[in-house]
């Protein structure tokens, strides 16, 4: 009786799994195959489109630049003199020292002679005390704001406080950022007023060249866990976010580099400072105020403008990170659970956001089960093993299609691994990452659920390698950024 | 049960071996075909600068091909940079002559985007005789890429049609005046500008008149000083701004005095593109005014008027010496920030 009871559960499940994982793959190949018809047109369109102009034209809506920094001290001033770099001209840099315990504030003293200024906030947001304003009277595009730690979102409403011009970029201050970068978003802005918020692609420099702060060689690092990573931002950005995109239901601007509306971002109350995935909260708030008030707002993510980031090298700090995008991601979603199958917010209501609840936040728990499911049928043989080995194929055979996809959309319109060895290393990482990796990543997303309840606001460690000229004289790695407490 | 998953294993293998064989493939004829480019285009330099048989050649290739024509997009700047007018009469000719113009006059009519855009700026860069009035109704074209294109072939052309043409564009809803205040902003505009101000009159759309005045600001030229003095004394406050900030660059001595009197003006926008436009003329007698100034309520007013005394050399220091030890804490302060910036003790 008990068998029976047992194999009619497993049986359902089976269905069940079936239905589910075609569900997803069927929206992923419609993602898919409407962001490949983006990327091409966005290829046939390049030719027309002069950013050079865009970044030298003084009527080019200026950008301020927000940088927060903790304890980044070897790496600060280089980092922001290849940012002034940028082909785009009309910006200011504001870096924001958030109560950096190295010596972070003194090297940017010294290494743009700052003076005490006076510069009055432009908008009420409540943020730690900012202790000083400070000047450089060699490069008038720069400010540094002097705060008391607050975590990095505190530090973005800080520099959003200050910020003069009309459209703010939130990076990094360990990122780098490519010299047209920055043109390429703002073409996005100025050809359509309605646009209240675009985002670039992230890409991974682990194994690429860096010289004062550019990076003058992409290359695929050697170790595979990176490649694995570099195949899985390729195929989120390229694959997924184009499509969305497209659909106009972007809900997630990397924290790592976007482009917003500041008048747009004091409206919507700034950052959140009490989740760990302030970026993508943000960009669903201005979605909810938007609708709410009946405003237009175009939200974009463009695939050309290039942000370099260092991806975690090890196990350990991949587990961390991952775990906090989930966490980021149950918050964001639980917060703004109202909006979930509500006609007033539109595709966002009724397609992006249960989309994210049923594949993205429920997504890891369906997986874990299924593959107990699976263990308990093998076991216990209430299932073919061959149909299992079917299912198996199928799911790794359809992985395989969307990284190869992602490769082929990426040597179509970007070629940013130019070489065989990159290429190889790639469609290698295609392979690797269905043996374990994928398992992993399923199980440690699963867990945030667990990891959520009992530390909502920790943000986990990350030491960085640093963007050095090569490995053997790479800067010494800075310290992680200090775990914030709930405000 | 066992041949069909050993026929769908096998299946799923062919399919993923055929996937990476096209990645395979794909990168090989992408190689190829980045060579072919590199090579068309090398080629496509040297004729530019030499003329003769061999660019009737390439050209008459540009006008099958389209991949060539953007071939010829991405040369031309460069080439025209090196060799301006030479070049461009050289390349109009061989373009008339080998059929290239008709085509691109075609393509500017084309059902896709990309390609009317793509005419569009070929257009621009050879000044085809005739250009402005064929791109023109592209300033109005339903793509947002296409109309921004447009601007940039005619502020390219840079004649009297094409300014005339981009000056009647402003206000249109469909191209944000800022994209066209920068392709006019330059000395070919501004009689076009001018005209256009003078048939508008006082009473004319603001919104356009402060556009023009930017613009003409943008062009430095001082043929639009007289325009520009005028529009100080609009009662509407975006033309006063427009034309204070752009006598920064049109101004010559004969607007000193009208700015010093706009530091009087009634509203705070004026006065701190006043402040800045006096600094930037390097206007010392409007010191006392400035100074003055440094107390105002708003703060955009008080900074301004103390970077612009910075900038006015030694009398502006020691009227910014007198104000950071003066009683007045706005005044100080700003005073004291400038002084720091510009190396001078408080």
């Amino acid at each position: 009786m008990l068998a029976v009871t047992i194999g009619r559960v497993v049986e359902i499940l089976d269905w069940f799994m079936i239905a589910y994982f075609g569900s997803l793959a069927l929206i992923c190949t419609l993602l898919t195959a409407v962001g490949w018809r983006a990327v091409e047109d966005y290829v046939r369109r390049r030719p027309m489109r002069d950013y050079r102009w865009v970044g030298q034209s003084p009527m080019s809506l200026p950008v301020s630049i927000l940088a927060p920094a903790y304890n980044e001290g070897p790496v600060i001033v280089p980092a922001m003199k290849a940012l002034m770099a940028s082909q785009f001209v009309n910006f200011e840099i504001i870096v924001i020292n958030d109560g950096s315990k190295d010596d972070t504030m003194e090297q940017l003293k010294q290494g743009f002679g700052l003076v005490p200024a006076n510069r009055v906030p432009r908008s009420n947001l409540k943020t730690k005390e900012v202790k000083g304003v400070w000047a450089s009277p060699t490069e008038s595009r720069l400010v540094v704001l002097d705060k008391e730690n607050g975590g990095k979102a505190d530090a973005l409403n800080a520099g959003l406080r200050y910020a003069r011009n009309p459209l703010v970029c939130a990076i990094d201050a360990d990122t780098i950022l490519d010299p047209g970068a920055l043109s390429r978003l703002v073409w996005e802005f100025q050809s359509n007023p309605d646009t209240v918020a675009t985002g670039g692609i992230v890409r991974i420099v682990n194994g690429s060249l860096v010289e004062d702060g550019r990076v003058v060689q992409v290359r695929t690092p050697k170790s595979m866990i990176a490649n694995i990573q570099i195949l899985e931002y390729l195929r989120a950005f390229l694959g997924a976010r184009v499509g969305w995109s497209k659909l106009q239901m972007v809900l997630i601007i990397s924290g790592a580099f976007g482009l917003f509306r500041r008048e747009s971002v004091i409206e919507a109350g700034g950052y959140d400072t009490s989740t760990v995935g302030e970026d993508a909260e943000l960009v669903l708030r201005l979605h909810r105020l938007h609708r709410e008030t009946g405003r237009p707002c175009r939200i974009t993510f463009f695939p050309d403008p290039i942000c370099w980031t260092e991806a975690p090298g090890t196990l350990k700090q991949l587990v961390r990170q991952r775990d906090r995008w989930q966490r980021g991601l149950i918050e964001m979603l639980s917060r703004h659970r109202k909006m979930l199958f509500n006609r007033r917010y539109g595709r966002i209501g009724m397609v992006a956001m249960p989309y994210f609840v049923v594949f993205e936040l429920l997504g890891p728990i369906v997986e874990c089960i299924g593959l107990l499911a699976l263990i308990v049928s093998l076991v216990f043989g209430y299932s073919s093993p061959l149909v299992l080995a079917l299912m198996a194929g199928l799911s790794i055979t359809y992985g395989f299609v969307l990284s190869f996809v992602a490769i082929l959309m990426e040597e179509r319109a970007f070629r940013r691994y130019p070489g065989w060895r990159c290429l190889s290393r790639l469609v290698l990482a295609a392979f690797v990452e269905n043996v374990g990796y994928r398992q992993l990543m399923t199980f440690v997303r699963a867990r945030a659920w667990w990891t959520y309840r009992r530390s909502a606001h920790v943000w986990g460690e990350m030491t960085r390698a640093g963007f050095g000229p090569s490995p053997s004289t790479a800067p010494a790695p800075v310290p992680a950024p200090e775990p914030v407490a709930a405000a | 049960m066992e041949l069909t998953v050993g026929l769908f294993l096998a299946v799923t293998t062919a399919l993923n071996a055929a996937l990476a064989l096209m990645v395979t493939v794909r990168k090989l004829r992408r190689d190829r075909r980045e060579r072919v480019h590199a090579d068309h285009r090398g080629q496509l330099r040297k004729a530019l600068l030499v003329g003769g048989n061999e660019l009737d050649r390439l050209l008459r290739g540009a006008t099958r091909h389209p991949m060539k024509q953007i071939d010829l997009a991405a040369v031309l700047p460069s080439v025209i940079r090196s060799d301006g007018d030479w070049v461009i009469a050289c390349v109009r000719v061989a373009a008339t002559k080998t059929g290239l113009a008709d085509t691109l006059e075609r393509r500017l009519r084309s059902r896709r985007a990309a390609v009317r855009g793509t005419a569009a700026l070929l257009v621009g860069q050879l000044r085809l005789p005739g250009g402005a009035e064929l791109v023109a109704p592209l300033l109005h074209d339903a793509d947002d890429d296409v109309r921004l294109v447009a601007a940039g072939a005619l502020g390219t052309l840079a004649n009297g049609q094409a300014a005339t043409a981009l000056v009647e564009a402003i206000g249109s809803r469909r191209l944000p005046a800022e994209r066209i205040i920068e392709r006019i902003g330059e000395r070919w505009a501004t009689a076009a500008i001018l005209a256009k101000l003078e048939q508008l009159g006082p009473n004319g759309s603001t919104t356009i008149r402060s556009a023009l005045a930017r613009a003409l600001g943008l062009s430095g030229d001082e043929r639009a000083e007289p325009a520009l003095v005028e529009a100080l004394s609009s009662p509407h406050l975006e033309v006063r701004v427009s034309a204070a900030r752009a006598l920064a660059t049109c101004g010559s001595d004969e607007c000193r005095p009208h700015l010093v009197r706009a530091m009087n003006d009634r509203a705070w926008e004026v006065r701190a593109q006043a402040a800045a436009s006096l600094g930037a003329l390097g206007a010392t007698e409007a010191v006392p005014a400035l100074a003055d100034n440094l107390a105002h309520p708003a703060w955009w007013v008080r900074a301004n008027a103390a970077t612009a005394l910075g900038r006015l050399g030694d009398e502006g220091v020691r009227a910014l010496r007198v104000a950071a030890a003066g009683e007045d804490a706005y005044a100080a302060e700003r005073a004291t920030e400038v002084l720091a910036l510009v190396g001078a003790a408080a």
